[in-house]
């Protein structure tokens, strides 16, 4: 089962957390310095230091299915679109995912539902020790890990978080957010478009800052950080609930009307819904229940954060069969993969 | 002043480069900078790397005293491993392999200190089985700590709030 599909704490303002290490191999060229023979020596390599892990060989893999491994955030865009020898490691049951032959040699990533960037850290830290007992890690006293790009080194860590933040972005509060955390050492960016228009009010907060501090460090500080940003969204929610909690739950029923009777859904219309949906589901818990916001008990942000994944372009024409669709043909498959989960029968 | 080269236009750009150690001035205008491949627009060093904003990060580089902005590739150092001079890594903004870092330690030095500012590594090695520090951590505990107290927090139960805050700290120090 792939990330998405689990079940997670926090996950009203968290919806995953993400530890990415990238490792290189001492004395291998790196990036497209690195010839074809060399890359599948590696590959090989990995595939015998990751026992447990299955291999996905993307240099033979159809554009579809590479493209649906990005929309679910395991593989960068640049990964699924190259066509020089590059694979993937994954063991789901770890939550984790190696690239192999991505600017890095090894792209450790995990990836964990909700808040627990220290569970995540742990699972890529493991992943780490069982490919450093077959290479040796490219390394340097002062440097840290080397890194292909020199913005990546040091501990060569990136830790994220994917945060909901409707509340924020509602009272415009994204971009200030932004300036601060810059100033941390910390980065925010919209998971779907950018700056503050970010669609379905989704942001990756993110270390930037990755020599002279450790992983622990980074991890607390980030971590620290989030609480705050959590602890702000919830209290805007709350006082939305205080102030117009009809109106709210006006807003957030007439969504789950849509997205649940739609015919033709663009992928952008069904965010915007999915947002208020979302929202919904948060308030109406906030809420004790008190207000009706109009949506069924198996509609949990398991469910919702699942259709958002399942309702981007890529993974939609896979799971139609594979063929490929018109972007109105999408638009249908869309809605009725909506109608499927999201209704009453799902 | 007009350019050098076409006689016509107002020479704007002022150009040196150093040939086996011999150092000749230009003067020239736009057009004919754009046509000598001489980048000119904003960033002098944006010819070495596209523009992109890391490459921003490598003018350096080439105040550094061993590079000429224009040296003979014959006497340019290479990197042992993957044979990439400084030239390319700059235009990259990415290195060729590790050993590059320790070939031209001196010349990517600023670069570095640039981006990360002056400090050296903190952080695990690779030696050391990082996985088990990590498992000496109570990983798992801390989050389902952190999980609970959020919980507490959210029902407004702040007498254990504070406890589990308490217990976070304690785990964390």
């Amino acid at each position: 089962m792939s990330w998405y599909g689990k079940e997670g704490s926090m996950s009203d303002v968290v919806l995953s957390s993400r530890v990415r290490l990238a490792r290189n191999v001492e004395g291998l060229p790196m990036g497209d310095m690195l010839a074809d023979e060399r890359a599948a020596e590696l590959i090989k390599g990995a595939g015998e230091a990751l026992v447990g892990y299955d291999r996905i060989d993307f240099d033979r893999l159809d554009p579809v299915t590479a493209a649906a491994y990005a929309e679910e955030h395991i593989v960068s865009t640049e990964f699924a679109a190259a066509k020089s020898p590059r694979a993937l490691f994954t063991n789901e049951s770890a939550d984790t995912y190696i690239m192999v032959c991505e600017e890095d040699h090894f792209r450790i990533q995990s990836i964990t539902r909700g808040y627990s960037l220290n569970d995540a850290y742990a699972h890529a830290a493991a992943a780490e020790s069982a490919l450093s007992g077959k290479f040796k890690l490219a390394f340097d006293p002062e440097l840290g890990y080397l890194t292909h790009c020199p913005t990546n080194l040091g501990t060569a860590m990136r830790a994220s978080l994917m945060m909901f933040l409707p509340a924020l972005t509602e009272s415009g509060q994204i971009a200030s957010l932004a300036r601060q955390l810059s100033k941390l050492g910390m980065t925010v960016r919209g998971m779907y478009g950018e700056g503050s228009d970010a669609a379905a009010c989704l942001y990756q907060i993110s270390n930037q800052v990755t020599l002279g501090i450790t992983e622990e460090e980074t991890i607390s500080k980030l971590t620290r950080l989030v609480d705050t940003i959590i602890n702000e969204e919830l209290r805007r929610r709350r006082e939305l609930l205080g102030k117009s909690a009809d109106e709210a739950a006006d807003i957030c029923s007439r969504s789950f009307g849509i997205l649940t009777h739609s015919r033709l859904m663009s992928c952008r219309e069904f965010m915007d819904n999915w947002v208020n949906v979302r929202l919904g589901v948060s308030l109406s818990q906030l809420s004790d229940g008190k207000v009706d916001f109009g949506i069924p008990s198996n509609v949990t942000y398991k469910t919702l954060d699942t259709a958002l994944i399942e309702s981007q372009p890529a993974v939609l024409t896979l799971l139609s069969g594979g063929g490929e669709l018109t972007p109105r043909e999408r638009d249908l498959r869309r809605s009725a993969l909506l109608r499927e989960r999201l209704g009453e029968a799902g | 002043m007009l350019c050098e080269r076409c006689g016509k236009n107002e020479a704007t750009i002022h150009y040196s480069e150093i040939v086996n150690g011999k150092k000749r001035s230009y003067s020239l205008c736009e057009e004919c900078a754009d046509a000598l491949g001489i980048n000119v627009k904003g960033d002098p060093f944006e010819a070495f790397g596209a523009g992109s904003l890391l490459s921003g990060f490598f003018g350096d580089i080439f105040d550094h005293p061993a590079v000429g902005r224009v040296a003979e590739p014959k006497t340019e150092t290479r990197c042992p491993v993957c044979g990439s001079t400084l030239r390319e890594i700059a235009a990259k903004g990415k290195v060729g392999c590790a050993e590059c870092y320790r070939t031209f330690r001196a010349e990517l030095a600023p670069t570095i200190r640039k981006i990360h500012g002056g400090v050296t590594y903190k952080g695990t090695t690779p030696a050391a089985d990082n996985s088990a520090a990590a498992k000496e951590k109570p990983a798992s505990e801390l989050d389902a700590l952190r999980a609970e107290l959020y919980e507490a927090i959210k029902n407004e139960e702040f007498e254990r709030a504070a406890q589990l805050r308490d217990k976070i700290k304690s785990l964390e120090s």
